[in-house]
């Protein structure tokens, strides 16, 4: 069921614009006055069903909405006063420049659409920004000199790097390389998030370098391994091949060879733990949208919700954020994992300045 | 007036290129990055020039009034700005704008006409998350055909009322001195136009819910 919806998704992912131009080719029947008659009402039935169908290949959404956008321009249902409506946007954003609390808290324009800012809301508009995966650079100057991509909350993509390695990264990633690559001696990608990297082996036997935030590199030459490198630590599991790990141990720069079958991980002090993992796969579950638990604390499932959705979630007290949950769940969305959180440990949540609160069921 | 015409200068070459690349897509998704790039705040201008008034119309088709239509596409390019979405546009506008507008007026008609239903249990569990579903473009169309039927299969004087008090957002009275009935009949009207599209949204609305929470 859910599987369907994530190669979709990738489908949308691969949209850029080396694609326009096949996409604004149209299938032969279906034509601009066909997509017209339709929005107007005045299709039949089986015109109807033959566009649906067209529809739902997302290759042809952006030729229907470049034909939305000329049938609004005909046929206006009214004209507002864009020159009126431009004023007004600078104004809010004049006031929201000075008093960024003022945008944030839904009390603080009543006579706008109130219902904005809860954080539902906010996802909507990652939902708009499905479109805009294979984002350029987030900081200027590195626009120039780095090719960026990154992924949004909920998001799963897959890329192949310009050597030919294939990554896949997980919700809320950033992965970008040096745009020169070619006059480098060794391959080099920064990471931050979580990524599965499948990495090819160079003629030239080129040395794979991923470099994590806090000066953790991992060194490859042609495997499969999947390192997580968020704010709460750094987690490696190498799938096949050997990985060599360099990190700051003490100020000083150290060497860890990993074999096959082995996970990494480093919380925010810098304690580093190496140990065998019967299952890797586990730590790869992400790239199906699924979550295994193993007696994991609620506290840690706050945090993927925070990493892979941006829902900020709290547990309310010690007692509810030790409690733990164990299984195997498929979920697309945070309110899929949350029901889960509710069911389970019998919680129930509350919203208070965009952050959800788990909480007892009161007996009501 | 020789003075005046530098200020004016560059206002006009701006409107003739976008009349120029306006033809195809690509020239002016083209374009409309390059100007990003420059100066967001010249791109949110040509923007509104050219959106506005077209997202305007598809969000009232979809909210039948004016003000709110204008209140959504507003937030939606707000927002467009604020996330600095500009930034990473790497495909066309026209989809990223009305998709955004449309989602925008999907949740705005959940939340209106939802509640009354007993739904807002769903509507605040609605996994309207990260995916935007392929058949979300389809779901939305209908919605929009099964709105305009709705509204024009009302009782001619029902209609008009609600259009005159929803659309053009006139007061009772206002709409009671123009037709020469009581402002109580104006209200009976228009609390039987919104209960019938309660009635009937809420089947479209489990539709599209149902599809969501699969």
């Amino acid at each position: 069921m859910a599987g369907g919806t994530v190669t979709a998704l990738l489908v949308i992912n691969g949209l850029s614009i080396s694609t326009w131009n096949d996409t604004y080719k149209m299938d032969s029947h279906i034509t601009k006055q066909l997509i017209f008659n339709y929005l107007s009402g005045q299709a039949t039935p089986i015109e109807i069903q033959q566009v649906d169908e067209w529809l739902n290949d997302p290759v042809h959404l952006d030729t229907f909405y470049e034909y939305l956008f000329e049938w609004e321009k005909t046929n206006a249902q009214f004209r507002p006063d864009f020159e009126a409506a431009l004023n007004r946007f600078w104004e809010k954003e004049a006031s929201s420049f000075t008093q960024p609390e003022a945008v944030a808290s839904p009390i603080a324009h009543p006579e706008e659409l109130s219902v904005r800012h809860n954080w539902l809301a906010r996802f909507i508009w990652v939902a708009a920004s499905v479109l805009v995966l294979l984002g350029t650079g987030y900081l200027n100057r590195d626009k120039f000199l780095y090719e960026t991509i990154k992924t949004g909350y909920g998001e799963i993509a897959v890329h192949t790097l310009p050597d030919g390695s294939k990554v896949v990264m997980n919700a809320n990633s950033v992965l970008k390389w040096y745009r020169f690559s070619s006059i480098q001696k060794q391959r080099e990608v920064w990471l931050e998030g979580e990524a599965e990297f499948s990495v090819i082996h160079t003629n030239d036997h080129q040395r794979f370098l991923v470099k994590t935030p806090n000066d953790f590199v991992v060194e490859v030459l042609g495997t499969e391994f999947s390192l997580f490198s968020r704010n709460r630590g750094t987690k490696v599991v190498l799938n096949s091949g050997k990985i060599r790990v360099n990190y700051q141990k003490d100020g000083k720069p150290t060497q860890l060879t990993m074999k096959p079958g082995e996970l990494l991980t480093m919380d925010k002090t810098g304690n580093l733990q190496l140990k065998t993992t019967e299952s890797p796969e586990e730590h790869q579950s992400w790239r199906e949208r699924r979550f295994v638990f193993d007696r994991t604390p609620v506290k840690d499932i706050c945090h993927l919700l925070e990493e892979n959705f941006g829902v900020t979630v709290l547990a309310s007290g010690e007692e509810i954020a030790r409690k733990t949950i164990s299984g195997n769940f498929k979920t697309e969305t945070a309110d899929e994992l949350l029901d889960i959180l509710r069911e389970v440990l019998n919680l129930e949540t509350n919203v208070r300045n965009d952050t959800l609160f788990l909480q007892h069921r009161s007996p009501l | 007036m020789i003075e005046s015409v530098p200020n004016h200068q560059p206002e006009i070459r701006l409107e003739t290129c976008i009349r120029e690349v306006s033809d195809t897509k690509e020239h002016r998704d083209l374009f409309l990055h390059k100007i990003f790039e420059k100066d967001p705040k010249e791109g949110m201008t040509i923007l509104f020039r050219t959106y506005y008034v077209p997202l305007c119309s598809h969000a009232v088709r979809f909210v039948y009034s004016k003000q709110i239509a204008e209140d959504l596409v507003s937030e939606v390019f707000f927002q467009f700005y604020r996330s600095e979405a500009y930034k990473d546009i790497r495909i066309s506008y026209t989809s990223y704008l009305f998709r955004s507008v449309r989602n925008e007026a999907f949740s705005y008609l959940n939340r209106e006409f939802g509640r009354t239903m007993g739904l807002e249990v769903y509507s605040e569990n609605v996994p309207f998350s990260g995916q935007h579903l392929p058949d979300m473009e389809v779901h939305y169309n209908h919605l929009l055909k099964t709105v305009n039927d709705l509204v024009a299969g009302l009782p001619s004087q029902c209609r008009k009322v609600f259009l005159m008090n929803r659309f053009e957002n006139k007061k009772y009275q206002e709409i009671a001195d123009e037709l020469h009935i009581s402002p109580k009949t104006v209200e009976v009207h228009i609390s039987k136009a919104l209960k019938i599209l309660r009635q009937k949204l809420k089947g479209e609305w489990l539709g599209v819910l149902l599809l969501l929470s699969w």
